[in-house]
């Protein structure tokens, strides 16, 4: 036993009054006391955490029929190895570990004279079912997601790696919320030295409470300024196996749908597994779709006030009186006209994601239809303008996860085109495309294999090879380490 | 360790020299693109010098290194002053704005960027550089096939009148001032130093000469009463009968102005840090500052 622990007590009487005591008297700490066997004993749980139907029928019922034994050492051996109340049936020795077992949904047996109490794993928390993922849709593949419940989320990997290979490794974190973390990775293919620099990234982990995986990542990112993230998540356990099949880490937290990924390549972004499931020639095509829409999404309405303030000349005659004759009834500067639209319609999406779903989806579709028809109407907005927008915004839509990045860039470049013009755009695309190659986690570059170049990754980059060519190749994130 | 490959070190240097050609001032004729050839040849057998003396395991001793380090600023403050000068050829927005305020406000933003840049380290850099070196190439590509439509061979011989080899030679010599940022860099790479310095130094004298040749086949004789060639030909070069695309070249200059500089400046930092050990930061910031210092004495002299 650690030191500063507090032992379990061979008195059964202190031992229930320093749980009390160690709880507070919190009232979901349930201590039911009963004697069996001709010995006193207590079972502790917490309520809400277990299941009463198993307890009852599976630890009750078998417990309280057990013949008189001499003291509570016997009681134990013969529960632990002739009853096999629970397939997890871990022995504790101290009181912090008894909460912690208490709180993770087990019940704990303890017997008068016993230096030790008995575990049994009876979890039975409500929790939500397995759903189709929000945020990662698919149209080929499992229409099935994480859950907030740690041991499902891993049983779904599972369920789709069967090698011994996988290891789960659990762990707590955070001094006060306890929560699960899992590190799942395959042991023939994960890099020795990316597990053991992730584990040495955990260890500096000493928050209270770990609530979403946004308390985790930035343990494992680099410390530096980066606009994109280092690491990736997902919702889908067939993406996350693949990313595990790959060499890859994965970090779960228990209470969030939701698994980190390191390391995480830019163009990894723009793959989904529906890519996998078409014909390579569609799933090229569809690859650079994303491509011209994420550069879309970014520049767009930056290049457009730039070409129309300072470059004109770009433009061919007639889409140039087009755009003049839009602009000239338009009372604000593109650049502020652009700025207005932008903030609108961030202001609307952020309106239809904090509000009741029935109530966000209405506002977002009303808000858009009558502001944007009432903006154009009244001269407020140019309609080129407004459709040089709504394409970005959409093309940042296609590319989910680069999102929160994306739309900061489009602010930003929007002020550097409105400003500066092309030259702008030139200069603050040099400094991003720095700050992206300057990415890297656990010495893997975000932006490999484009930059550091790597020949044998184009096929799943620049284009998507054959399934056939792809199995040849037997990738593993270690090609790209430097 | 801030190791680059072979790839990363040839587009670092491929956009140094092909923006000094871009800023080329002067009269131009295809005797011009022989004298950077062989200006390039020599820039080569210089580093292949140095690589050798990397390939053996050996570093240049301190006062070389000092001399080089030299070299890097005033260089950088050359690059400042061609970027400076090429700025008055090429629309830039508010540039022509407040007479010189403009300017300044200019390279000043162009400064730091390349703070930023070289600051991120001679790996990001590196990486960067493939990239901004393709985009580059892409758009000088799309240039040079606009120009092919304005091309006439007759102008090879119509232009560079009174332009000696010998003359052109210095000139190339002149514009492969990155050399010594070049050497600096050479030493942090990563895989066959003689193979890859051969490779890229090559590649390189072909790119400055080819360009400089595509820019002397559009503009021909008139470059005797007009300056920058390079520039001069991506205006003349028009592909659309209604649409002009010198903003295209825009974006080439913005780009490897900042690249070629923060090269130098990173090269300068890494030098810096080698010579004063104990001067662990703001080398880039220090190096920065000296060559834009250069670059002011430089335009008084």
């Amino acid at each position: 036993m650690e030191t500063g622990k507090s032992a379990v007590m061979p008195s059964l009487s202190a031992n229930i009054s320093r749980i009390r005591e160690f709880s507070g008297g919190s009232s979901d700490v349930l201590v039911n006391e009963f004697v069996t066997g001709g010995i006193s004993c207590a079972l502790v749980c917490c309520d809400g955490m277990v299941s009463t139907s198993v307890i009852t029928e599976l630890i009750f019922e078998p417990i309280t029929g057990i013949d008189k034994k001499n003291n509570a050492q016997e009681l134990f051996h013969y529960i632990r190895e002739e009853l096999l109340l629970s397939t997890d049936r871990p022995s504790v020795s101290c009181i912090e570990d008894v909460f912690r077992l208490v709180y993770s949904g087990f019940a704990v047996l303890f017997a008068e004279g016993a230096e030790e109490a008995l575990g049994f794993g009876v979890q039975g928390y409500s929790s939500r079912g397995v759903q189709e993922p929000d945020g990662e849709g698919n149209i080929m593949g499992a229409h099935e997601g994480f859950t907030e419940t740690i041991r499902t989320s891993m049983s779904q990997i599972r369920r789709r790696l069967k090698s011994p290979e996988l290891v789960m490794e659990m762990m707590q974190k955070g001094e006060k919320s306890r929560t699960d973390l899992c590190l799942c990775y395959m042991k023939d293919r994960v890099p020795k030295r990316l597990m053991a620099q992730i584990r040495r990234s955990l260890d500096e982990i000493k928050l209270e409470t770990i609530l979403t995986t946004g308390y985790v990542r930035p343990f494992v990112e680099s410390r530096r300024f980066e606009l994109f993230s280092s690491t990736g998540v997902t919702e889908r356990p067939d993406v996350l196996c693949s990313k595990l099949i790959e060499g890859r880490v994965a970090i779960l937290v228990d209470g969030v749908p939701f698994a980190i990924v390191i390391p995480k390549l830019f163009c990894e972004s723009f793959q989904t597994l529906d890519d996998y499931s078409y014909k390579p020639y569609y799933a090229t095509f569809l690859r650079w779709l994303k491509y011209g829409a994420f550069v879309m999404a970014v520049l767009l309405p930056a290049v457009y006030a730039a070409i129309v303030m300072y470059h004109p000349e770009l433009l061919n005659t007639t889409l140039f009186m087009l755009l003049v004759d839009a602009e000239k009834s338009a009372p604000l500067s593109i650049m502020t006209e652009s700025l207005f639209v932008l903030l609108m319609y961030e202001v609307i999406r952020e309106a239809g994601v904090r509000l009741p779903k029935p109530v966000g989806g209405a506002v977002s579709i009303i808000s858009g239809l009558i502001i944007g028809d009432a903006a154009v109407k009244s001269g407020l907005v140019s309609t080129p303008l407004l459709t040089m927008t709504a394409l970005s915004v959409l093309g940042g839509l296609v590319v989910p996860e680069l999102n929160p990045a994306v739309t900061v860039l489009r602010f930003a470049f929007l002020l550097a085109g409105g400003v500066m013009g092309l030259f702008g755009i030139s200069l603050l695309a040099c400094a991003v495309l720095v700050n992206i190659c300057a990415t890297e986690d656990y010495g893997f570059p975000y932006t490999a294999p484009l930059s550091p170049f790597r020949k044998r990754g184009m096929s799943d980059t620049v284009y998507r090879a054959d399934m056939r060519k792809m199995q040849e190749r037997d990738f593993t994130v270690e090609e790209y380490y430097e | 360790m801030n190791r680059i490959t072979g790839k990363q070190f040839c587009a670092m240097a491929f956009i140094g020299d092909i923006f000094a050609v871009l800023c080329m001032s002067g009269s131009a004729g295809a005797v011009t693109a022989a004298g950077f050839g062989a200006g390039a040849l020599v820039q080569l057998l210089a580093a292949l010098l140095f690589a050798e003396v990397y390939r053996r395991g050996r570093k240049p001793c301190k006062a070389i290194e000092a001399v080089l380090l030299l070299w890097i600023i005033i260089w950088g403050g050359v690059l400042f002053t061609m970027q400076w000068r090429t700025s008055e050829v090429i629309y830039i927005p508010f540039e022509n704005s407040g007479a010189v305020r403009g300017k300044l406000f200019v390279s000043g933003l162009i400064a730091l960027v390349c703070l930023y840049i070289a600051s991120a380290g001679t790996k990001a850099l590196g990486r960067a550089s493939v990239i901004a070196a393709a985009i580059g190439v892409v758009c000088i590509a799309v240039v040079a096939a606009s120009a092919l439509s304005a091309h006439d061979w007759e102008k090879l011989n119509s232009s560079g009148r009174g332009l000696s080899f010998g003359g052109e030679f210095m000139r190339g010599l002149r514009a492969s001032g990155g050399i010594a940022g070049y050497i600096v860099l050479l030493g942090l790479l990563n895989g066959s130093y003689l193979r890859e310095t051969a490779v890229c130094f090559t590649v390189k004298g072909l790119a400055c000469a080819a360009l400089i040749l595509t820019a002397v086949l559009v503009t021909g004789g008139i470059m005797d009463i007009m300056d920058f060639p390079v520039v001069r030909a991506a205006q003349f070069s028009q592909p659309f009968p209604s649409q002009r695309i010198d903003s295209l070249f825009l974006i080439v200059f913005a780009v490897y102005a900042v690249f070629s500089i923060a090269v130098q400046s990173a090269a300068g930092a890494c030098l810096a840090g080698k010579l004063f050990p104990s001067f662990r930061r703001f080398r880039c910031l220090t190096v920065l500052a000296l060559m834009i210092g250069a670059a002011f004495l430089l335009s008084l002299w």
